[in-house]
């Protein structure tokens, strides 16, 4: 039984994970931008869940969900538009920018000391399933990647934005040549990145019990790391990714003495390490990459 | 010239050198022979293998077959920077300078590089500018540099090693009529004062015809003719490399009674002085071209004539300098390339630019996703396969696998599921086998004679004039020629619009 316990948990952490490798995989696909202001959107969703968690949960859902792609969205055009086109680099530092600007303001608003968070307060309820009592949350959040990683795979495999965005993703001037209207495309990414950021939010946020400016930096850290690992460029990379950083942590909490717990990351972080310098392009080889001058 | 007594002691040698891509041979079987003092010219038709050739030469490559020596010493074992230690030096087609360096630093760099003490390596270097006539800029960051004087400091760093060998690809890329006759000139003094062996690649044939000793041609990776600039020229093989062949049996010519006809009605397509600057390199200065509604139009021209760039603009994909273009009686301007497909404008770009990634039926969709609001877009798709039945058994697989010549078919079929009016096709047989090219222009013929107006820029000059009505001959970005396509074929005048000098056997050569 209490390896059913792994699996699941192996499963919610990797499917987290992955959600976090799907949302920086796909503007880094189509825009070659690493985001790191990705972690502020969780950030951002976690605030907006907690101060509407007095509303009833459908509207406090929908609200907070408006709130997060209206904020990808003019962070897009206020900032990465402007620079499109510039070198990476000038882009990555923009994120950082948009990253600490995002912290600190909630730093300002909201002040430093981390906040409860009481959204939905059932999900830390245990159920009693086979002889284990599992937390309610656990179901939840299994629910939510199963749903949320089917859709964006639906998505990006079976509608017209989906198509274009691949295509953007691979040729710019190809599919703009096949009349692909390229901003369009990106914004839709960044819709898309910015439901999943929130489908994070939602659930580290029921995890860690509280709300910090800071708490996007290390699920953005390891979806980042996951990404990589995937083979960046990749989208089924990047949820491979998620997922394989997911199960060494599970497996890494269960075979770790616990005197050795504590450090768990860094033996985490050792084994990523290897696994690149066994295969530097990641899991899953992407072409197209290499391809483009 | 009796080329048997080569001393290999005082020469750059490659013996049955072969280079393969995954599954894709770039080079086979080439011999190549540069003796210390001769100046060498290596030509051919885009994709032939040039620059692949100088890569193993100079070590940036290791060949998969073959061998490679300099002055008698094998080379295999060597690592890259032994190389111009052992007296190679090499220029590239973009100059490569370190931008944020001065000029004297660039060329300083280069002594540094093998080995010699910092002023030693400056008092070279300063030498060496003084030599090139660029002594006064010497302290001018390289990114400051016009193009021209880039290319020239490129030179001077290969210099700065003392070079007894000396590669220049494409050193006249870009450069204006007068500076290509000055860097003649500086090429063959450098030979004179160093010593040097010397191999230039080059599209410029006027160029190499004047300034080579000897000339090797390569076509497909492969040699097809050694000799004198005066055996070359007249070689009808190479002729043939560049123009394609001209007594193909059992393909169809186009006999086209309504080709007149169309020219009297107003242009579908109208570009008017035409100018395209990259940065301070010209790529189209003054260029006029139209194409009539239904009309089949080539534009022909050899490797760096300008042609992508023409196309580039017309899709959108390039702003251009000055001049203006209109289309179906508007101007074409500001609008994007997507509002350009809208309005019926598609490209099938070079090297076809399939999404390898996607299947072949997504490959498709992505044009057809693009306007969902029309409702025979079904049909379209259907329409559009029918056309290309190689293509249906393959939907569900990845666009990648595809051959070459089934990938340049799928590119046709994506633009033509944008339903356009107008389709602009850049080089569609490059790089196919001669069956498939036949394949492709049949295919151009039949869109052509359903009203599609098609407007093709090719370097198989004889291939693309027997499928068009009118054709235009561009070098260095102007046209130079242009008429009705049947009489181009033997016109006279065509091959000197096109390689710059007479290539038939029994014409005077001024």
């Amino acid at each position: 039984m209490i390896v059913l316990q792994h699996i699941l948990d192996a499963i919610n952490i990797g499917g987290l994970y992955a959600m976090m490798a799907l949302g920086i995989g796909l503007i880094f696909g189509i825009m070659r931008l690493i985001n790191f202001a990705h972690g502020e959107m969780v950030m951002a969703g976690g605030y907006a869940l907690g101060l509407l968690a007095t509303l009833p949960a459908p509207l406090a859902i929908v609200l907070s969900l408006a709130f997060i792609i209206a904020l990808a969205l003019l962070i897009e055009q206020a900032t990465f538009r402007p620079l499109r086109g510039q070198d990476p680099a000038s882009l990555l530092v923009a994120s950082f920018a948009v990253s600490y600007f995002l912290q600190n303001l909630t730093v300002m608003i909201f002040g430093a000391r981390p906040l409860p968070f009481s959204f939905a307060p059932g999900l830390a309820e245990t159920i009693e399933i086979a002889g284990l009592r599992l937390p309610l949350l656990q179901f939840v959040s299994l629910g939510l990647v199963i749903v949320a990683l089917a859709g964006v795979a639906t998505l990006l495999k079976h509608t017209a934005l989906g198509i274009q965005l691949r295509a953007a993703a691979e040729d710019v001037v190809t599919a703009r040549l096949s009349g692909v209207k390229v901003n369009r495309v990106i914004a839709f990414a960044f819709v898309i990145s910015a439901v999943l950021a929130w489908v994070v939010s939602l659930i580290y946020s029921a995890q860690i019990g509280q709300l910090s400016p800071a708490m996007g930096v290390r699920p953005l850290i390891i979806g980042f790391v996951a990404t990589i690992l995937g083979g960046l460029g990749s989208l089924p990379g990047a949820a491979l990714g998620g997922f394989v950083v997911g199960a060494i942590s599970v497996l890494l909490d269960a075979a770790l003495p616990a005197s050795l717990r504590p450090f768990r990351e860094a033996f985490l972080f050792g084994l990523v390490f290897v696994i690149l310098v066994m295969r530097p392009e990641g899991l899953l080889r992407v072409r197209a990459l290499q391809e483009r001058v | 010239m009796d080329r048997t007594a080569v001393d290999t002691r005082n020469a750059l040698t490659a013996r049955g050198v072969g280079v393969h891509f995954e599954g894709l041979r770039a080079l086979e079987g080439v011999d190549l022979e540069l003796a210390r003092g001769e100046i060498l010219g290596l030509i051919g038709p885009n994709g032939a293998g040039k620059t692949t050739l100088v890569n193993v030469l100079s070590g940036y490559l290791k060949p998969s077959e073959g061998s490679v020596e300099l002055d008698g010493h094998p080379t295999s074992g060597w690592s890259p920077h032994q190389f111009p230690r052992r007296g190679l030096g090499r220029t590239f087609q973009a100059a490569r300078l370190f931008p944020d360096m001065t000029v004297l630093e660039n060329v300083e760099m280069a002594g540094v590089g093998i080995g010699l003490p910092r002023s030693q390596a400056r008092d070279g270097a300063a030498e060496i500018l003084d030599y090139l006539g660029i002594a006064g800029r010497r302290h001018v960051t390289a990114s400051a540099l016009a193009y021209g004087e880039q290319r020239l400091v490129g030179i001077g760093r290969a210099l700065a090693i003392k070079p007894r060998y000396l590669l220049l690809d494409e050193p006249a890329a870009g450069l204006s009529p007068q500076e290509a006759a000055d860097l003649l000139t500086r090429i063959t003094a450098i030979r004179d004062r160093y010593g040097c062996g010397i191999l230039v690649i080059e599209h410029n044939m006027q160029l190499i015809m004047k300034l080579c000793d000897r000339v090797q041609v390569l076509t497909r990776g492969k040699t097809i003719s050694t000799g004198s600039p005066a055996e070359v020229q007249t070689d009808a093989a190479v002729r043939e490399a560049y123009l394609g062949a001209t007594d193909q049996t059992g393909v169809r010519v186009r006999e086209r009674a309504q080709a007149a006809a169309t020219q009297d009605r107003a242009p579908l397509l109208k570009v008017n002085n035409l100018v395209v600057d990259y940065g301070s390199v010209r790529a189209l200065s003054n260029v006029s071209i139209s194409v009539g509604r239904g009309e089949f139009v080539a534009v022909i021209g050899p490797n760096g004539a300008g042609k992508s760039t023409l196309l580039s603009a017309i899709a959108g994909l390039t702003r251009a300098g000055s001049g203006t273009m209109s289309y179906d009686g508007r101007p074409l301007s500001a609008e994007g390339t997507a509002a350009r497909v809208e309005r019926g404008i598609a490209l099938v770009p070079e090297g076809r630019r399939i999404l390898s990634n996607l299947t072949v039926e997504e490959n498709l969709r992505v044009g057809q996703t693009t306007r969902r609001s029309e409702p025979d877009a079904t049909r379209r798709f259907d329409e559009v396969l029918e056309r290309f039945p190689v293509l249906r058994p393959r939907l569900k697989g990845h666009a990648g696998k595809l051959s070459g010549g089934e990938q340049q078919q799928l590119a046709i079929a994506r633009a033509l599921l944008a339903g356009p009016t107008l389709l602009l096709l850049d080089e569609p047989s490059l790089g196919l086998a001669p069956l498939m090219i036949d394949s492709v222009y049949e295919t151009l013929s039949t869109l052509s004679e359903s009203g599609l107006t098609i407007l093709l820029m090719e370097q198989n000059a004889n291939r693309a004039l027997m499928a068009a009505d009118r054709a235009y001959v561009l070098r260095h970005g102007t046209v130079e020629l242009d008429g009705e396509a049947g009489a181009l074929r033997v016109d006279p005048a065509f091959d000197r619009a096109y390689f710059g000098f007479e290539t038939r056997v029994g014409e005077a050569t001024p």
